[in-house]
């Protein structure tokens, strides 16, 4: 990389379209792996920590942190390369021109907003307003990291805004589709 | 060290101690007092039947599962038992009213439209039992219903021979004889005793006292309150105020506790789901659900 990880990481926050932009032409799929897998890590601590993973609650066996941490880690690469696949085709399908190394790189850093649930579960235990400050924070975080996820298709495909929008939101309605049909054959086939 | 470096720096640094905050903050900052509610609504049963609508049922399960979170969060300091129930198996009812009893946290029942035998009897060991004026409880008392399915056994074209080893081992299941009716009425006598020492018991109250109440008869909150079977006229807020008050609590933040989201296996296959209840109606037929339902609602003596 041209620039060092901690200024490339400090411009993912701060000047996202143009670090985004060099991203997509550097490609650093090592750095994007590492920092998708900090931030999915310290999501899934916040989550296990703050009761979100009540996999008993859930009626699954509880099988401790080190296991849950192991699969989100498994399972979060898996959704990273599936995601990017079929937005990469979906984008190849929309006229989109660019590599899937790009997108895969700028997805893996787009993620990087999803270390503040951190903080914002800090906030969470604050008596009286914390729950809700810590809520409307961590919605804000969702829609940063959203809004680096369409910059991120925009940046690589070179397409419009709106294009990058219907570029994510195809696999997405895809996979609801898919699942729709599939809970719609099982109520039928009773 | 140049700027960004110092931002990543900081970012860095925030992340690392709100993890180590999150990891051991009940130890720092202790927690907020909480007071949580527990809602209880329907029948009681040993297993639930209603998937996935699994709070359609009281469960042993499902009361542990809610006191054991309960208990374990450290920053809950009271708990308040919502329930509506019109009673249901006794082992169930006695395994509630155990838990109930155990809990080491001050625990309260507030009452909503029925709490009615096996109801009031999980209710019996709280630490106060509040309920609405208009509240219909009571109904201390135990029945049995001898059911005689021999009509729509030949109906179904259904006929059975029972081998029994063991004088009585079917006598559920024919035509109630004076003898038998005796044992299931000594039977019956001595779910009806347990209760009277339950609710005698849990409401420190003389057993004679609650042998005259114990007639089954249904009281309204405000005789209940007067015969001593609750403590106090109110609804919910009430409740969490002496919950509150019991816990010697000044501010208390109120949480729901709400019973374990089922898994997708069991929401769609497993016992009692609405799949598999569907499949099995399909299957046996209109009449024979009828007397797979009766059989198994009507089996055994009933809080």
């Amino acid at each position: 990389m041209e620039k060092g990880i901690l200024e490339t990481l400090v411009g993912v926050l701060a000047r996202p379209t143009s670090t985004i932009r060099s991203i997509c032409q550097q490609r650093p799929i090592g750095w994007a792996i590492i920092v998708y897998l900090v931030a999915s890590l310290v999501s899934t601590i916040v989550w296990i920590e703050t009761g979100f993973y009540d996999l008993e609650g859930m009626g699954l066996p509880d099988v401790g942190m080190p296991t849950i941490i192991v699969g989100s880690i498994i399972f979060n690469i898996v959704i990273l390369v599936v995601f990017t696949a079929l937005s990469h085709l979906a984008a190849s399908l929309l006229g989109g021109k660019g590599g899937y190394g790009g997108l895969f790189s700028s997805f893996g850093f787009a993620s990087l907003p999803g270390i503040f649930v951190a903080p914002l579960a800090v906030v969470g235990m604050l008596p009286m307003v914390g729950a809700l400050l810590s809520g409307l924070g961590n919605f804000g975080v969702l829609i940063w990291s959203l809004a680096l996820y369409i910059l991120a298709v925009r940046e690589n495909y070179l397409v419009s805004t709106g294009r990058a929008i219907l570029i994510l939101l195809l696999p997405t309605v895809v996979l609801l589709v898919l699942s729709g049909l599939l809970v719609g054959l099982l109520l039928l086939s009773v | 060290m140049s700027r960004s470096k110092i931002i990543a720096l900081i970012i860095g640094v925030v992340i690392v101690v709100s993890l180590i905050v999150l990891f051991f903050g009940q130890e720092i900052v202790p927690p907020h007092p909480r007071v949580a509610i527990i809602t209880l609504t329907g029948p009681i049963q040993g297993s639930d039947g209603g998937l996935p609508f699994p709070d359609t049922a009281i469960t042993p399960e499902l009361v542990r599962g809610l006191l054991e979170q309960a208990e374990g969060d450290r920053s809950i300091k009271a708990v308040v038992l919502r329930i509506d129930s019109p009673g249901g198996m006794i082992a169930a009812s006695q395994e509630i009213g155990d838990m109930i009893k155990e809990f080491e946290k001050p625990i309260v029942v507030s009452m909503g439209d029925q709490v009615t035998s096996g109801g009031y009897y999980i209710s019996a060991h709280a630490d106060m039992i509040i309920a609405q004026a208009g509240t219909i409880t009571g109904s201390i008392g135990v029945i049995f219903t001898h059911l005689n399915v021999d009509g729509l056994l030949e109906k179904l074209g259904i006929e059975m021979e029972t081998v029994t080893g063991g004088e009585h081992k079917d006598m559920f299941v024919t035509p109630l004889t004076p003898e038998r009716r005796y044992l299931i009425q000594r039977i019956t006598d001595a779910a009806h005793d347990q209760f009277i020492h339950t609710v005698a018991e849990g409401r420190d109250l003389p057993i004679s006292e609650v042998r005259e109440l114990a007639t089954g008869e249904l009281f309204i909150g405000r005789q209940a309150l007067e015969l001593g079977l609750v403590d106090r006229l109110g609804g919910r807020q009430v409740a969490i105020n002496v919950a509150a008050e019991l816990a010697g609590i000044q501010e208390w933040v109120v949480i729901e506790l709400a019973p374990p989201v089922p898994s997708l296996f069991d929401l769609f296959l497993g016992g009692g789901s609405i799949l598999r209840e569907m499949a099995i109606a399909r299957l046996l037929g209109d009449e024979i659900t009828l007397l797979r339902t009766l059989l198994k609602t009507y089996s055994l003596p009933r809080y």
